[in-house]
């Protein structure tokens, strides 16, 4: 399993986009591998079987954090509490011009807009490098079906996200 | 001939943004990860175990309470 914690950890840390969420689901992710490993039948690859289960996992993790924070914002508007709900700042407007880790972060923050299915498949074939066939494996599609879901992921991307010019 | 280097592509562009996100992102867990999945898998287990005795208490609870209230009573119930 050594080999494996790395990429499940960065599979879902670029998902979740936070080390604490990562780690925590991580963790949730082999405890359920070392419980449910003796009905593991062999029939997909083991490195397919974790990815599923992590990408899932990270997948319901965030719908649960997006319930609670709409949750809180409705409370917060009720003025049940008076806690202040901080947004992550938005790096999003078009003129900005980013570097570095402000790009990634921009791109990260795009990738977390897409529909699960592109940002799963769009994570696997870029941050890890899965072939097409793994990707469809992990998602229980076809490889025509991944190719549709990472063209359409790159449009979307590649339309909000403007690269700054190149400064020799 | 032009004397600096070409300007990127768009595509080259994309692709160093990619390779960025890639080598930037954090690599691994905080260290002792296989610890905390040990002792989560521990404390489920407990858990578990626990959980059959605790169901199995129940009725022997409702039945001393059963004898309690009996033998506590002022026998109006039997009367």
């Amino acid at each position: 399993m050594d080999r494996y914690q790395n990429r499940v950890y960065r599979t879902i840390l670029a998902l979740l986009r936070s080390p604490e969420d990562a780690e925590d689901v991580a963790q949730e992710v082999f405890v359920e591998v070392y419980q449910t490993i003796g009905r593991f039948r062999g029939e997909a690859a083991l490195s397919t079987w974790l990815y599923r289960l992590a990408t899932s996992r990270a997948l319901k993790h965030r719908q649960r954090a997006q319930a609670k924070k709409r949750f809180a914002y409705f409370t917060s508007l009720l003025g049940f509490n008076n806690q202040v709900l901080h947004e992550p700042p938005d790096h999003a407007h078009p003129q900005a011009q980013l570097e570095g880790q402000q790009q990634v972060e921009l791109l990260l923050a795009h990738i977390a807009r897409l529909p699960s299915q592109q940002q799963v498949a769009f994570t696997l074939r870029h941050e890890q490098e899965l072939s097409y066939e793994e990707i469809a494996a992990v998602l229980e599609t076809t490889v025509p079906a991944v190719e549709s879901l990472l063209f359409r992921a790159r449009k979307t991307l590649r339309t909000h996200i403007m690269l700054p010019p190149y400064h020799a | 001939m032009p004397d600096s280097a070409p300007r990127p592509t768009a595509d080259e562009d994309w692709e160093n943004l990619l390779h960025q996100w890639r080598t930037q992102q954090i690599t691994q867990p905080q260290p002792f990860f296989y610890s905390r999945v040990r002792a989560q898998l521990i404390n489920e287990a407990s858990a578990e175990s626990q959980l059959l005795p605790t169901w199995l208490r129940w009725p022997s609870y409702a039945i001393m309470l059963g004898i309690i209230l009996m033998l506590s009573g002022d026998g109006a119930i039997i009367r």
